[in-house]
C-alpha cells in the first residue's frame, strides 16, 4: 500500500462571511497526480494556499508527507515546489538569477540551472532580463522555478496557463517526468482535456465543497453515457443516428440498422469531464 | 540555516540596487554632492559688521571702534576711496566724521557726520548703523552712557570662535542623508509586495523573519554607510568617534524602522512615495534647529529626528561626550523599536 | 484626440485615482514645505539680531523696542522664561527692564540693567543690539545726540528683504512639486501595473491618457499656486496676469511630469531623479534668493520664464523683459509638448513590440 503523501480532513477556510473552503477531505498517494478541477471561485487557491503554508487551516487539519502543516510548515516548505497562478519573479533579474536565488533558498548544493531553463524551453535566454520576457515565457519559468528543489510535492496552479499547445504539451510531458521521478503533484486547472491526460484522479469543486472525487475513467463510467454516432447513407444524403450503449436494447438496435440502412461510418463517444461536471454541479467548468 | 537565507536574500536585494545603476550612480553623486556642499561654504564664521571710516585726523576714534568686537574698520584716506569701497559692497557701511568735528564739538556746535550705505544695505542694518553712530558721538564727547549692563553668558562663549555654517549644517546633512533612505528602504519591501514576490519567497525556507530581518539588515547599511562615509570626510568624526558612529548607527536603525512603517502604510509604490516624502519632510523639521538653535519651540523636540540631530550637533560641534546624549541614544532607540515594531506587525498581518 | 475621452480620464483619475497620493504630495507637502521654508530659511538669513525683553515696569522703552525695525522683540512674562529662551538661542541678548527704569533715565542716573547674552550670538548682533539699547534710552531721555546724522544711499541696487527673496522658491515648491510628481508617479504605477497599456487598446487612445493626467496635476498645482501667493499677500496689481503665468508654470511641471513618467520604468529611479532635478528645477529660486550669484545663471534653467514673471507681476514690476520672458517660457511649453508626443510614439511602439515578442518566443 502505498503511503499517502497529502491527507486533507475536515478543512475549512473562510474570508469573513465568505467561506471558501467548506470541510473538504482527501488524500493522495505518492506518485499521483490529483487535479482540482473547478470554476473560479470554487476554493482551488484557497485550498493550494492552505496546503502551502500561505493561509493558516481555520478548521480541520492537514499533513504532508506525515508533517502537519500548522506544526511543521517549515520542513514541509523545504519539501515542496510551488507553481503559482500568477507570475511573482523579480523582474530585475534574468531567469538564470531568479532560479539561483531559489536554488540557494532551498540550499541545493548543486544546481544546473542551464538545465533546467532548457527543459522548459528557455534555452538561449537564460541570461535576458524577466522584464524582457512574454507572458508564456515568464509562465514557463515559473513553473521551472518550482522544480528547483527537485521537491517531493509539487503544487502546480494553472501551469500551462498563456502557453501555445506545443509549450503546453511539454509541461505537460515535464509533469509526466516529475511523476515518474517520484513527486506527487497536486493540480489545479481549467483545462478538462488535460485533467484527463495528466491525471491519476481528479476532484471536482464546487463552491467549497468536493462534489466528486474519482479517476477519470471511473467518472465517466459513473456518470457519463456512452453512445455511438452512426452515420448513414439514404437518398444520397448522410444523416446521423445516436445509439445509446449498455442499454437492454442497444444489440437489437444496432442490428437493426446495420441491417435496414447503409451504414457510412461507426464513432464511439464518451462524456467529457466537462459534462460530467455539468451534471454533478449544475455549473459548467469554464464560463 | 537562518544566516544563510538572510545572507541570500542580501546579497539579491544588493545586485538588484546595483543593477538600476542610475540609482546606483545617483545615490554616489548625492554624497559626492553633500560632502562638495560642506568644503564650499566658508570655514570661518564673519561675526563682524564691515564698517569703512573716513576720520582725518582722528585716529582716536578710528580705534574705538576697530576694538570693537563686532566691527571690522577699515580706515580710508579719501572720502572717494571710502565712497567706491561703499559702491562696490566692500564696506557696505561708511562713516566720514568731518575734519572739525572735535572743534565744533568743543563749541557745544553740532558737527554733520555722513553715513554712507549701500543701497543693498537692509532696512534692519540702516537702523542699526544709525544707532551706533549715535552712540559713538555720545562716547566721542565723553558723555556717560546711560545703562549700566550687568551680562551673563549664557552657555559657551563662543564669541570670536563661532561655529562655522558649515559646521552647523552637518547635522542636517546627516539627516538628508539617512532621510532618504526610508524611501529606498520602504522601496525595497514595497517593490516585494507589489509584484508578489513575497508570496514566491514565503514557501520556501525563508520565513517573514528572515525576510525583515534582511531588509533591516540592508537598509541600516546602505544608511550607515552613507553618513559615515560622510562624517568621516567632513571630520565629523574627530571627537568622541565611537559615540558618534554609535549615534550615527542608530539613526540608520530610526530611518530602517521608519522604512519599514511607511512601508506598512503604503499600499503600493505611489503610496511609499507619498508617504516617505511627508516622513521625510517631518524628519528634516529638527535638523532646521541644528542650523540655527532657539528657531524652533518645545514641539519639535517631540520629533524623533530631533533627538538624532541634537546628538550629531552636541558631539560634533559643542565638544559633548556620550554622557551627555545618552538619553537622546536611548529615546532614539525607543522610537526605532516603536517604527520598527509596528511596521512589522502590520505587514506580518499581511501575510497571515 | 477625443476631448469627451479625456474628460471621462480626468474624472477617474480625480475620482478613483490616488487620492492619498494626491492629498500628501501635492497639498500637504508643499504646504509643510512652504511653512518651513517661511519660518526657518527667513530667519536663517535674515540680518537682524533678536532681542528679548522682561518688563517689569511697563516702561516707555518697551514701545521704542516693538517699533525698531532694527532688531527682532520678543517679549517674556518672567525672567526664567527669558533666560530659557536666550539659553537656547530662541534670542542673542535678553534684558530684563526693572521696575523704576523710566524713573531712573529720566533723572539722568545710570540704570543698572541684567542683562543675558547667547553664548553663540556673533560680536555684530551683540554690539548692535547694545548700541541699539542705548540709542533707544538715550531716546527716552530726551537726550539729543551731539551730532546730526545724514545718511547717503550709494548704489542702484535695491534691498530686498528675505520675504520677498523666498517668494520663488515658496512658489515654485507649491506649483513642481505635486505638478511634476503626480503625473510622473501616476504614469509610471500605470506601466508598473500594466493598466497603461490595457487603456491604450481601448478607444481612450495615449494622448488621451496624457492630457487628462497632464490637466490634472495642472489644474491642482495651479491651485497651489494661487494659494500660496494668497497666503503671502503676493496677489499684486494684475491678478489676472499672474494667474496666467501660474498656469504656465503648472502646465510646464506637469509636462516635466509627463515626460518622466513616459521615459523612466520604476519609482526608485524618479527619486534618484527629483534628488538632482530638484536642483535644476529649482535653480532659478536659488539665484534669487541671493542676488550676489551671477544673475546670467537664471537663463539657463527654463524654470525661470516662469518664475521670473510671476515674481515681476507679483510685486508689480513687471516690464518689456517680463513679457519677453513671459513669450520664451510659451516656447518652451510648445518644446515640451513636441518631446511628449514624441514619446507617446514610442510608447505606443511597445504595444506591438510586445507582440512581436510573444510571436518570437513561440516560434
Amino acid at each position: 500500500m502505498t503511503q499517502d503523501t497529502i491527507v486533507v480532513e475536515n478543512l475549512s477556510y473562510h474570508y469573513g462571511k465568505i467561506l471558501a473552503v467548506d470541510n473538504i477531505n482527501f488524500r493522495v498517494a505518492r506518485q499521483e497526480i490529483l487535479g482540482f478541477l473547478g470554476p473560479n471561485g470554487a476554493g482551488k487557491s484557497t485550498t493550494v494556499k492552505v496546503l502551502t503554508g500561505q493561509l493558516r487551516p481555520q478548521e480541520g487539519h492537514a499533513t504532508l508527507l506525515g508533517m502537519d502543516i500548522t506544526k511543521d510548515i517549515e520542513r514541509v516548505q523545504a519539501q515542496m515546489g510551488v507553481c503559482f497562478e500568477q507570475p511573482n519573479l523579480y523582474e530585475q533579474m534574468s531567469a538564470l538569477e531568479n532560479l539561483e536565488l531559489f536554488a540557494r533558498l532551498f540550499n541545493m548544493k548543486t544546481f544546473d540551472g542551464y538545465a533546467l531553463l532548457k527543459k522548459v524551453g528557455l534555452e538561449g535566454r537564460e541570461k535576458d532580463r524577466v522584464a524582457n520576457y512574454s507572458k508564456g515565457m515568464k509562465q514557463r519559468l515559473m513553473v521551472a522555478r518550482s522544480l528547483v528543489n527537485q521537491a517531493e510535492i509539487l503544487f502546480l496552479d494553472e501551469p500551462t496557463s498563456g502557453l501555445d499547445p506545443v509549450s503546453a504539451d511539454s509541461i505537460r510531458n515535464l509533469i509526466l517526468q516529475e511523476r515518474e521521478r517520484g513527486a506527487t503533484i497536486f493540480l489545479t486547472t481549467h483545462d478538462m482535456w488535460e485533467a484527463d491526460k495528466l491525471c491519476n484522479r481528479v476532484a471536482f469543486l464546487n463552491q467549497g465543497k468536493i462534489a466528486a472525487l474519482d479517476t477519470p475513467h471511473t467518472l465517466k463510467q459513473q456518470y457519463g453515457q456512452r453512445s455511438l454516432v452512426v452515420e448513414i447513407s439514404r437518398n444520397g444524403q448522410f444523416e446521423e443516428r445516436t445509439v445509446t450503449l449498455d442499454k437492454s436494447e442497444t444489440p437489437d438496435t444496432v442490428r437493426e440498422l446495420f441491417s435496414r440502412e447503409k451504414v457510412v461510418t461507426v464513432h464511439s463517444q464518451e462524456a467529457t469531464l466537462e459534462d460530467i461536471f455539468l451534471k454533478i454541479t449544475g455549473r459548467r467548468l469554464t464560463a | 540555516m537562518s544566516a544563510h537565507l538572510i545572507m541570500t536574500l542580501i546579497k539579491k536585494d544588493l545586485k538588484l540596487f546595483t543593477r538600476n545603476q542610475f540609482y546606483f550612480i545617483m545615490t554616489i553623486v548625492g554624497l559626492v554632492l553633500y560632502i562638495g556642499m560642506y568644503f564650499v561654504m566658508p570655514k570661518t564664521m564673519d561675526e563682524t559688521m564691515k564698517l569703512g571710516i573716513y576720520a582725518p585726523g582722528m585716529p582716536l576714534i578710528e580705534n574705538s571702534l576697530v576694538n570693537d568686537e563686532g566691527i571690522e574698520a577699515k580706515s580710508f584716506s579719501t572720502l572717494e576711496e571710502l565712497r567706491e569701497a561703499v559702491l562696490k559692497n566692500e564696506y557696505p557701511v561708511a562713516i566720514a566724521l568731518p575734519e572739525d568735528l572735535l572743534t565744533r564739538l568743543a563749541e557745544g556746535e553740532k558737527p554733520i557726520v555722513t553715513v554712507y550705505l549701500s543701497s543693498s544695505t537692509t532696512e534692519e542694518m540702516k537702523g542699526a548703523i544709525t544707532a551706533l553712530v549715535k552712540q559713538l558721538a555720545f562716547l566721542a564727547t565723553g558723555q556717560d552712557m546711560p545703562l549700566e549692563m550687568r551680562s551673563e553668558v549664557l552657555g559657551p562663549d563662543l564669541l570670536g570662535a563661532q561655529i562655522p555654517w558649515r559646521d552647523r549644517l552637518i547635522p542636517m546633512m546627516a539627516i538628508m542623508i539617512l532621510g532618504t533612505e526610508i524611501l529606498s528602504l520602504a522601496a525595497l519591501i514595497s517593490t516585494e509586495v507589489e509584484q508578489n514576490t513575497v508570496s514566491a519567497l514565503l514557501v520556501t525556507p525563508l520565513k517573514l523573519h528572515h525576510l525583515f530581518t534582511a531588509k533591516a539588515i540592508l537598509g541600516i547599511g546602505l544608511a550607515f554607510i552613507q553618513v559615515l562615509l560622510f562624517m568621516v570626510v567632513v571630520g565629523g568624526l574627530s571627537h568622541e568617534i565611537l559615540t558618534m558612529t554609535l549615534v550615527l548607527f542608530i539613526g540608520s536603525i530610526l530611518v530602517t524602522g521608519s522604512g519599514f512603517l511607511v512601508a506598512s502604510l503604503a499600499r503600493d509604490m505611489m503610496g511609499v512615495t507619498s508617504w516617505g516624502m511627508l516622513l521625510m519632510i517631518i524628519f528634516f523639521i529638527p535638523a532646521l534647529g541644528g542650523m540655527m538653535p532657539g528657531i524652533l519651540s518645545g514641539w519639535a523636540k517631540v520629533l524623533p529626528s530631533y533627538h538624532l540631530v541634537d546628538a550629531i550637533s552636541r558631539l560634533s560641534n559643542y565638544g559633548a561626550s556620550f554622557n551627555d546624549i545618552s538619553g537622546h541614544v536611548l529615546i532614539m532607540l525607543g522610537w526605532s523599536a516603536l517604527f520598527t515594531i509596528s511596521g512589522v506587525l502590520t505587514l506580518r498581518r499581511r501575510y497571515r | 484626440m477625443n476631448i469627451k475621452r479625456v474628460f471621462t480620464l480626468l474624472g477617474k483619475e480625480l475620482l478613483h485615482g490616488p487620492r492619498g497620493f494626491i492629498l500628501t504630495m501635492t497639498i500637504a507637502t508643499p504646504l509643510l514645505i512652504t511653512l518651513v521654508i517661511n519660518l526657518a530659511l527667513g530667519d536663517l538669513f535674515s540680518s537682524a539680531a533678536k532681542l528679548a525683553y522682561f518688563d517689569e515696569s511697563q516702561s516707555q522703552l518697551v514701545p521704542l523696542l516693538e517699533e525698531n525695525k532694527q532688531l527682532h522683540v520678543f517679549e517674556y512674562d518672567s525672567t526664567e522664561a527669558l533666560k530659557d529662551a536666550v539659553s537656547r538661542g530662541a534670542a542673542d541678548f535678553g534684558i530684563i527692564i526693572p521696575a523704576d527704569f523710566d524713573n531712573l533715565v529720566t533723572s539722568g542716573d545710570k540704570v543698572p540693567v541684567t542683562t543675558y547674552i547667547w553664548g553663540e550670538s556673533l560680536a555684530k548682533n551683540r554690539t548692535i543690539i547694545t548700541a541699539t539699547l542705548l540709542d533707544l534710552t538715550h531716546q527716552l531721555s530726551s537726550q539729543s545726540e551731539p551730532i546730526i546724522l545724514a545718511t547717503v544711499t550709494l548704489g542702484d541696487e535695491e534691498s530686498i528683504p528675505w520675504s520677498r527673496r523666498l517668494m520663488p522658491l515658496t512658489v515654485m515648491m507649491a506649483v513642481f512639486f505635486g505638478g511634476l510628481m503626480l503625473p510622473a508617479a501616476s504614469l509610471i504605477d500605470e506601466k508598473l501595473k500594466g493598466t497603461l497599456q490595457a487603456l491604450a487598446v481601448t478607444p481612450a487612445s495615449l494622448p488621451d491618457i496624457f492630457i487628462a493626467k497632464g490637466l490634472m496635476a495642472a489644474l491642482l498645482s495651479l491651485v497651489m499656486g494661487a494659494i500660496i501667493l494668497l497666503i503671502n499677500q503676493a496677489w499684486g496689481e494684475s491678478p489676472l496676469l499672474l494667474l496666467l503665468m501660474l498656469a504656465l508654470g503648472a502646465i510646464m511641471a506637469a509636462e516635466i511630469g509627463l515626460i518622466l513618467g513616459a521615459l523612466i520604468n520604476e519609482m526608485n529611479t524618479l527619486f534618484a531623479v527629483w534628488k538632482f532635478g530638484g536642483l535644476f528645477l529649482f535653480g532659478p529660486a536659488i539665484v534669487y534668493m541671493f542676488p550676489e550669484l551671477p544673475q546670467w545663471l537664471n537663463y539657463v534653467f527654463p524654470t525661470f520664464y516662469v518664475t521670473g514673471p510671476i515674481m515681476d507681476i507679483s510685486l508689480g514690476t513687471q516690464d518689456n523683459e517680463t513679457f519677453l520672458q513671459l513669450g520664451i517660457a510659451v516656447f518652451v511649453i510648445l518644446v515640451l509638448v513636441f518631446l511628449i508626443s514624441r514619446l507617446i510614439n514610442r510608447l505606443a511602439g511597445e504595444v506591438p513590440r510586445q507582440a512581436i515578442k510573444e510571436l518570437e518566443a513561440t516560434g
